[in-house]
C-alpha cells in the first residue's frame, strides 16, 4: 500500500482511535481519496442463497467492503437486502458463492475472533429483560472476554467512549423501557462500537427514527467512517443515502442492479425500474448530490389542490 | 456505571449463601418430633448414647437427605426457568414449556396403574421403584418428540418450540386422562398423590445418588452458560454478530436442561412454580445479567424449596402435606406482591420492554 501522508518519513505513526484500535492512517477527506484504509476488507464473490428450494432470494451478489468507506445498500422490500447483510455478517451461509473476511472464508473463522473484526446490527433486537443502558452497551465486549468476563479498565473505558461518543451516558442507568426510539436506538449502536470491531454491519439503523435523529445517526456514522471505519448499511432511505454514503448497492429481485458512487447510481432510469416511476431524481441545490422527490398524480403539473373549507387559516 | 464488578458479584452470592445456610440450619432443626442439632453434631463426632444416636439419626439421616434433594430440586428448577426464559425471549417459559412434566406424569400414572395388568413391572433396583424410572422415561420422551420437531425446519425457533410444547402437554393431559378412566379409585389417590409433587427421601438411597449424578453436572454446564444467554436473550441475530455459537448454546441449554428437569419430575414429580417465580424474583433483586442471575437462582430456589418442604412437614405434623401445594400458596402471593410493588416503583421489574 502506498503512503499518501505528507510530512517527514518515519515509522508508521499509529493513531489511537477512540475505541482502542490503532488506525494507521488519518484522512482528512474520505471522499477524494481513492486508495482503502487499511484495515478487515469483506468480499462477497458470486454470493446466492434461497430460503426456500423453489426461489433464490438473492443470486450472483458480488460486493466488497473496505475499512474508510460509507457503503449503503437500497432497494425496494424484498430485494434481499436483509439476507445480504446477514449473509456478509456470516449468521446465514451462502447457498452458492462465498464471502471472505480477510482472504478467509467467514465459516473458517473462529467466531468471536471474527466478531472482533465484524460488528452486526440486526433489524429488530428485542430486549426482554430490564438490562440497563450501560449493562447493553458493556455486552458489546462480549467478543474480547472470557466465559465469565469481569470488565477490565481497558473494556470499561472503551465503554465509557462508546456512551460518549453516542451521547447516551445522561441515562445510563435506565432500562430500555424508558427511552425514546432514537435513544433506544444510540444504545444499540453504542453496543455495536464497544465490540471494537472495524467494520461495521448495519440493518436499517434509522428506521424509526424521526428526520432529525436520522442524520445525526448518519452524521455519527460519517465521523466514523473518518476515522477509518469501514459501515455497510441497508436503508430505505435514498436521500440520507445520497448525501452520507460514499458508494451505493442497488439491489433488485436478489441481484446487483447497479453499483457506484450516490451520483453515478441514482439516475431517473435506474429508479423507475426499481421504484415504479414514483420518484423523480434532483440535484440537491447546496451540494449537487443526487436527491429524489416523490411523483404520484398529485404532482403532475395540471393538478390543483381544492382547498377545503375552513383549512386556510392555522391556527398555532 | 453501575456495572457488575467482582466485588458485588462476591457480595450478592454471599448474600446468597447466608440465605441458604440459615435456612438449611433452621429447615434441620424443625420438625415433628423435635431433634437437637448440638447434639446431633456431638453424635457424629463419636458420642454414642442412645438418646444422642436418636437425635443423630433424625437429623442426619432423615432430615439432611430430603434437604439435599429439596435443595437439588428447587436449585434445577429455578435455573432451568431462567435459562428457558433468556433463551425462549419468553417471561413465562418454565422448566415445564416443553411438555417436560405432562410427560413425566404420564410415566408416573402409568408405573401406578400398569402392575394391575402387568405385575411384571412392580420392580425394585436398588431403592427404585417403577414411578421414577417411568417418570423419567416419560419426561424423556416429550423433550425428545419436541427436540425432534423443531429441527425438522434445521434451525429452532422460540416460539414454535413453546407451541409444539404447550401441544405436546395438552396430548399427555389427554392420555394422563385416559388412564385416569380406566384405573381404579385406589389407584387414583397415588396418582393425584404424586402430581402434587412430594419430596420423599428417607436415607441417603438410589435415588438421591441418581439425583445427585445428573444435577450437578448439569447445574455447572447451565451456569457456564451465562454470558452466551446475556446475548441471546436480545435475539438470535444480534447474539450470532457478536460471535456466540448460536446453535450449539440452543442445544446445550434445551439438553441439559430438559435432562435436569426430567430428573426433578422423576423423583420428586412435578413442582411447579419455583422454575417461574424464582428467577423473576431474582431478577428483580439482581437485575437480569445472566452471570449473577444463574448462580442466585440456584441458591434461592433452593432455599426456596428447603422453606416449603420444611412447611409442608411441619404445618400439619405428623402428617404431611405435599410441597407442591406449598410452593404455589407461599410462592404465588409473594410474586404477586413484588409484581404490584415493582410496578408502583418503577423498578426494573419490568417484562417487556
Amino acid at each position: 500500500m502506498k503512503d499518501n501522508r505528507s510530512g517527514p518519513v518515519g515509522p508508521t505513526r499509529r493513531f489511537g482511535n477512540d475505541f482502542g484500535m490503532p488506525i494507521m492512517q488519518k484522512i482528512s477527506d474520505p471522499r477524494s481519496r481513492n486508495i482503502p484504509v487499511r484495515g478487515p476488507r469483506l468480499h462477497a464473490d458470486d454470493v446466492g442463497f434461497q430460503y426456500h428450494a423453489s426461489w433464490w432470494c438473492l443470486h450472483g451478489v458480488g460486493l466488497e467492503l473496505n475499512c474508510g468507506e460509507l457503503l449503503g445498500i437500497v432497494g425496494p422490500n424484498g430485494s434481499g437486502k436483509s439476507t445480504l447483510l446477514k449473509i456478509l455478517a456470516g449468521h446465514l451461509l451462502p447457498k452458492e458463492g462465498e464471502v471472505r473476511l480477510d482472504d478467509l472464508a467467514l465459516n473458517q473463522w473462529d467466531r468471536k475472533k471474527m466478531a472482533r473484526k465484524v460488528a452486526y446490527l440486526p433489524q429488530s433486537v428485542q430486549a426482554v429483560f430490564p438490562y440497563t443502558v450501560s449493562e447493553i452497551v458493556s455486552q458489546g465486549r462480549y467478543p474480547h472476554q472470557g466465559s465469565f468476563g469481569f470488565m477490565s479498565r481497558n473494556d470499561c473505558g472503551i465503554i465509557e467512549q462508546a456512551m460518549d461518543w453516542t451521547h447516551i451516558r445522561p441515562f445510563a442507568s435506565r432500562t430500555l423501557a424508558e427511552l425514546s426510539g432514537g435513544e433506544r436506538q444510540r444504545v444499540f449502536l453504542a453496543s455495536v462500537l464497544a465490540q471494537g470491531a472495524r467494520l461495521l454491519l448495519l440493518d436499517e439503523p434509522t428506521t424509526a427514527l424521526d428526520l432529525h435523529h436520522q442524520i445525526d445517526i448518519f452524521e455519527r456514522l460519517g465521523r466514523l467512517v473518518d476515522e477509518g471505519y469501514g459501515v455497510g448499511l441497508v436503508t430505505h432511505d435514498l436521500n440520507l443515502a445520497a448525501q452520507f454514503c460514499h458508494r451505493l448497492v442497488v439491489l433488485n429481485e436478489g441481484g446487483i442492479l447497479v453499483e457506484g458512487s450516490p451520483s453515478a447510481v441514482m439516475k431517473q432510469e435506474v429508479l423507475d425500474k426499481v421504484y415504479a416511476d414514483t420518484l423523480m431524481v434532483k440535484e440537491h441545490p447546496s451540494n449537487g448530490l443526487p436527491m429524489v422527490i416523490l411523483t404520484n398524480d398529485r404532482a403532475r403539473p395540471d393538478f390543483k389542490i381544492q382547498p377545503r373549507s375552513g383549512d386556510d387559516s392555522c391556527k398555532i | 456505571m453501575q456495572n457488575l464488578n467482582s466485588m458485588k458479584y462476591i457480595l450478592i452470592l454471599m448474600a446468597c449463601v447466608v440465605f441458604v445456610a440459615v435456612v438449611l440450619v433452621v429447615s434441620l432443626m424443625v420438625g415433628s418430633t423435635p431433634a437437637a442439632l448440638p447434639r446431633a453434631l456431638s453424635g457424629l463426632l463419636g458420642d454414642a448414647s442412645p438418646d444422642i444416636a436418636m437425635d443423630e439419626y433424625i437429623i442426619f439421616h432423615l432430615r439432611l437427605p430430603r434437604l439435599i434433594m429439596a435443595f437439588l430440586a428447587g436449585a434445577s428448577l429455578a435455573i432451568v426457568g431462567a435459562v428457558f426464559q433468556a433463551l425462549l425471549r419468553n417471561p413465562l417459559a418454565t422448566p415445564y414449556t416443553l411438555g417436560v412434566s405432562t410427560g413425566g406424569s404420564f410415566g408416573a400414572y402409568l408405573a401406578l396403574s400398569l402392575p394391575a395388568l402387568f405385575p411384571a413391572i412392580n420392580f425394585q433396583w436398588g431403592g427404585i421403584d417403577p414411578v421414577p424410572v417411568f417418570a423419567f422415561a416419560g419426561a424423556l420422551l416429550a423433550v425428545g418428540i419436541i427436540y425432534m420437531l423443531s429441527r425438522s425446519g434445521g434451525r429452532i425457533s422460540p416460539l414454535e418450540l413453546l407451541l409444539a410444547g404447550v401441544v405436546m402437554g395438552a396430548i399427555f393431559s389427554s392420555l394422563i386422562l385416559v388412564v385416569r378412566y380406566f384405573s381404579r379409585p385406589e389407584e387414583l389417590i397415588n396418582m393425584d398423590r404424586w402430581i402434587m409433587g412430594m419430596i420423599d427421601i428417607t436415607g441417603y438411597d438410589a435415588k438421591i445418588g441418581t439425583a445427585l449424578i445428573v444435577l450437578l453436572p448439569s447445574l455447572a454446564i447451565l451456569l457456564a452458560q451465562a454470558r452466551g444467554l446475556d446475548q441471546i436473550s436480545f435475539g438470535e441475530n444480534l447474539a450470532a454478530g457478536r460471535g456466540v455459537n448460536v446453535p450449539k448454546l440452543q442445544k446445550t441449554c434445551f439438553l441439559i436442561g430438559s435432562l435436569a428437569t426430567a430428573s426433578v419430575v422423576g423423583v420428586v414429580g412435578p413442582i411447579g412454580f419455583v422454575g417461574l417465580i424464582v428467577p423473576h424474583t431474582v431478577r428483580w433483586l439482581v437485575g437480569p445479567d445472566h452471570r449473577l442471575l444463574l448462580p442466585c437462582s440456584v441458591l434461592i430456589g433452593g432455599g426456596f424449596l428447603i422453606v416449603c418442604d420444611t412447611v409442608a412437614r411441619t404445618v400439619i405434623a405428623p402428617t404431611q402435606l405435599p410441597v407442591g401445594i406449598i410452593t404455589a400458596l407461599l410462592g404465588g402471593p409473594f410474586f404477586l406482591f413484588i409484581l404490584v410493588r415493582s410496578r408502583c416503583s418503577g423498578s426494573r421489574m419490568r417484562i417487556g420492554a
